[in-house]
This record gives structure tokens, sequence and C-alpha cells, in this order.
């Protein structure tokens, strides 16, 4: 088996197995990064100690999935001069300043104000401590922006000119570049991607704590924010989702058909494949079950509307369909299973009791890992969809990778596997512990003497943990009904 | 009874930014040293 893994496959393999590590940090802390702002402008505008606690708290994790995101991100830089140098080479013109922008918001907006949101609250005051958590919150959005802007014109490459040496040229306006016609729908549908993966997971350990205590109002606090979360941004995600199809459906209609496990045309009217075997040798979804016209229907709002089918296409540019079929379906269906979970939450909401229903704390627990899941999914859905091709119908990923000897390869393959492991390990262990403990009354900082508001003696609350003057302590007493 | 303990004042804003810069610049300070080593690390 070994003697059939030559360089190209193994630098694939590699930058897949590199991206796809990377991918788990940046969807949870975009998301975390736009939370802690919320809880630290809810706790200076309201002055509840429960959001200063759980900002405290999550914090902490933050640190953690900030500092693994951006050190395996650093690693996928690199490897595009290592393992993809021709395509550096061609595409460095086009892609190396939206790169560039996205690691100079990495450093000095991320990492920068991150240090003043660790450690400078007793320092800086209670504002700027703000601004630094705003500076972090927008400067994941820049380098989502960024980045997703640059893998967007590998997808629909526009506003470029071929030079003579074959490399990709900036055009007339670095605009046509940036706003290539798939940015705006991936930008949006990734970011709410991020943001229900946050959701998800704060959802999860709010339910976990719930199902220990129901009373514990921090638990209460963040599991409500999280299922509004579901109950809002999910269909708004379907919706992002939908148009985002309809546009790769115009730009890059091949993905669609892999997805859709469409090998031949329909003249009139495609089946929606629900589930099925796609088997490449005989071009054919074995076991299909399938809704008749309703593909036609979805795409082009139409039950009779013609759909083409791989069979219009050469086998040589032909993605590897089963990867892209199965990893589409996963996506989705955890779409729908977050829906469920978010209508279910609006039910309990309604009825007053979100907080005592045992069986939807223990499913969104079970939901907490989904948010990663799904967008692993759609990342694969979306790379492994535009095969052969790097960039999209000009560049052949084959034609893309360096001149290395596979053992080069293996041997750094290797390695990252044995170091991410290990690292990314230990640090996934670490953040499981802290979100294993509950989030409590004057909530330590990540400095173990950061400590929360003093409490004075008694269960009593101090004026110092109430420092908006708020006349009562604005957490619930058991039992109570959430305000939220 | 004993007054509750209070939050010392914030100092001056001067100062509070002055610390924000410092912070700011050894945090990306500690950014560079890591991208660099990792950078060592890949392509000595």
């Amino acid at each position: 088996m070994l003697e059939n893994l030559d360089a190209l496959l193994l630098a694939r393999i590699q930058f897949a197995f590199t991206v796809s590590f990377h991918f788990f940090f940046p969807s949870f802390s975009i998301g975390l990064a736009s939370y802690l702002m919320v809880l630290e402008g809810l706790w200076l505008k309201t002055g509840k100690s429960v959001y200063l606690d759980l900002f405290k708290y999550w914090l902490k994790i933050f640190a953690i999935a900030f500092a693994m995101g951006v050190v395996s991100g650093i690693v996928m830089s690199y490897q595009f001069g290592t393992n993809w140098s021709v395509f550096s080479d061609k595409a460095g013109p086009v892609i190396g300043p939206l790169m560039a922008y996205e690691v100079l918001t990495a450093f000095f907006l991320e990492a920068g104000f991150l240090g003043v949101m660790l450690f400078g609250m007793e320092k800086v005051g209670k504002r700027l401590h703000f601004f630094a958590t705003f500076m972090v919150a927008l400067g994941t959005f820049v380098s989502a922006f960024w980045i997703l802007s640059v893998n967007s014109w590998m997808q629909t490459p526009t506003g470029y000119l071929l030079g003579e040496n074959g490399q990709f040229l900036p055009g007339e306006s670095w605009l046509d570049i940036i706003f290539n016609p798939s940015f705006p729908y991936r930008l949006v549908h990734t970011v709410m991607a991020a943001y229900l993966t946050t959701a998800f997971v704060v959802g999860a350990v709010g339910a976990w704590h719930l199902l220990k205590d129901r009373a514990n109002p921090h638990a209460r606090k963040m599991f409500s924010m999280a299922m509004w979360m579901a109950a809002i941004v999910t269909p708004a995600q379907i919706f992002a989702g939908d148009m985002h199809g309809l546009n790769t459906l115009e730009h890059q209609p091949v993905k669609v058909m892999a997805m859709e496990g469409h090998y031949q045309s329909h003249p009139d009217g495609a089946p929606l494949i629900l589930f099925g075997i796609p088997d490449s040798e005989t071009k054919t979804v074995r076991y299909a079950i399938e809704i008749p016209k309703m593909s036609s229907l979805i795409l082009k709002h139409d039950l009779n509307a013609p759909l083409k089918g791989l069979d219009t296409v050469p086998d040589n540019l032909e993605p590897p369909v089963p990867v892209v079929f199965w990893s589409f379906r996963v996506m989705v269906g955890i779409g729908f299973a977050m829906l469920g979970i978010g209508l279910w939450s609006l039910w309990g909401r309604l009825r007053g009791t979100l907080y005592d229903l045992p069986w939807l704390h223990r499913a969104a627990v079970l939901m907490g890992p989904s948010g990663f899941a799904a967008v692993l999914a759609g990342w694969i859905t979306t790379e492994v969809g535009r095969q052969p091709f790097v960039i999209y119908g000009l560049l052949r990923t084959a034609d893309a990778s360096s001149p290395l000897d596979a053992p080069a390869v293996a041997a750094s393959l290797l390695a990252f596997i044995l170091v991410y492991f290990t690292v990314f390990g230990i640090g996934v262990w670490y953040v499981l512990k802290l979100m294993g403990k509950a989030p409590q009354p004057g909530e330590y900082g990540v400095k173990r003497g950061d400590v929360g508001p003093i409490r004075t003696a008694g269960i009593t609350p101090g004026p110092t943990q109430n420092p908006g003057g708020a006349e009562t302590l604005p957490t619930e007493a058991p039992g109570e009904k959430e305000p939220v | 009874m004993l007054a509750p303990p209070e939050r010392p004042p914030e100092g001056p804003f001067w100062q509070r930014l002055l610390w924000m810069v410092g912070i700011w610049a050894a945090s990306v300070a500690v950014l560079g040293a890591v991208a660099y080593v990792i950078r060592l690390w890949i392509a000595p």
C-alpha cells in the first residue's frame, strides 16, 4: 500500500490533516470572541456579576483555543512554501497580499489585544479592557474575512490577468479579486457556522452543569444564551447555506452534481437523493432513497427543470463523488439536528420549563461537538468538491505541488501527526477539564490571584459584587424563572 | 460591622493607556517569537 503514496498524495494528506486540525480552533474562537464581547458588554451595562463570572470562565478556555488556533495556522502558511511552492509561485501575486492582511490581523489585532484581555483588567480599567475584547472579536472576524476571500478566489477566481510566465497577476481592481462571486456567501455561511459551533459548545457546558444542579445561575444563563442562538441563527444558517448552494450551482456546477450524487443528467426534473452509496465505477448511487423531482425544485425552484449530471463531465475532471456526497449529508443532517434543538428550547422557553427539561439538556450535551463536525464536513464538501483543481478550472492540484521526494513529505507528515496529537491533545484535554468545573460566583481569571469582586461575610452580596449598583444580586434563586 | 472592601480606584487614563500599549506590544512580540521558532522547525 505504501508504495502508492507519492509525494503529491502525501502533501495532500498533510494539508488535509493540518487544515482539519486548525479549523477546529478558529471555528470555536471566532464565536467565542464575540460571546466574550457580549458578556463583558452586558456586565458593563447591567453590572450583573453573573456576566463577569462567565466572562472569566470562558476567557481561560478562549486563551487556550486561540493559542492552538494561531500556532496551527502558522504551520499552514509555511506549508504553502514547503509543499506547494508551484502554487505559491503562480498564485502568490494574487493571494499573497490577502494572506498577509490575514497574518497582520492575527498578530496586531487578535494576539496583541488578547494579551490585554488576559492580563490587563487591573491595569487598563474596565472600558479599555472592553475595547481590547472588542478588538479581539473584530480581529477574528477580519481574519476570517481575508482567509475566506483567498479560499473563495481559489474556488471562483476573478479579477486576475495571466502573466507570460503563467503567473496569476492582479487585474485592474483588487475589489474584483477580494469580492469574487462565491466570497460573500462563503463568508456568511462560515462565520455563522462558527457562531453556531460556539453556541452549541456553550450550550453543552451549560446543560452539563444544569444536569448536575438545575439551580446553578451561571449554567442557566449560558444555556439560555446558547439556546437563543440555536433558535435564531440555525434557521438563518440553513437559509444562507441554501443561497451558498445556489451560488455554487452557478459557478461550480460539477461540485453540486457530486453533492447531489447526480451521475446522470435529468432533462425533466432531478430527484433529491437522501441516502445511498455512490459508486463511481458504475456511475450509479446504489440503494438510493430519493424524492422525485425535489432536487430540481430546490436548485431551480421548478419541479421539471433539467439538471445536468456528471455524465456531461470528463472522468478526469470529476471530484471524488462519495466523499462529497457523504460529507454534504453529514453537514446538512447536523444542521437540521441543531434546528431541532433550537425549536425544542423555544418550546421549553415558552412553557417556562427551559431549565426543567433534562432530556433537552442531555441532547444539548450530545450536540456539544456537533458544530465542529458540521464545519469540518462542510469544509470537506467544498474542498474535495472542487478537485481536481486547486484554482478552479485553471490550475490542477497535481500541478501545484513542490518538487519533493516522498520520504521528505512523509517525514514531516509523521512529525505533524505526532506533535499535533500530543500538543493539541493536551490542550483539548485541559479545555475539557476547565469545562467540567461549573463557573462560580467570583470566578478566578487567568491568574489564580485574579479573583472576582470580593464577597462580604455570609451569602449576602457585597457592593463590589454589584458594580452597576443594582438593588439585588442579579443571579436567580433556585426555581425562579430566568428573565432572559 | 466592617465596611465592605472596595476596588482600588483606576489610575489616570494616560497610565492605563500606556499599560495597554505595553501589554499589546509584548503580546505581539511573543507571537512573533513563536512564529520564528516554528519557521526554524519547519524550514531551518
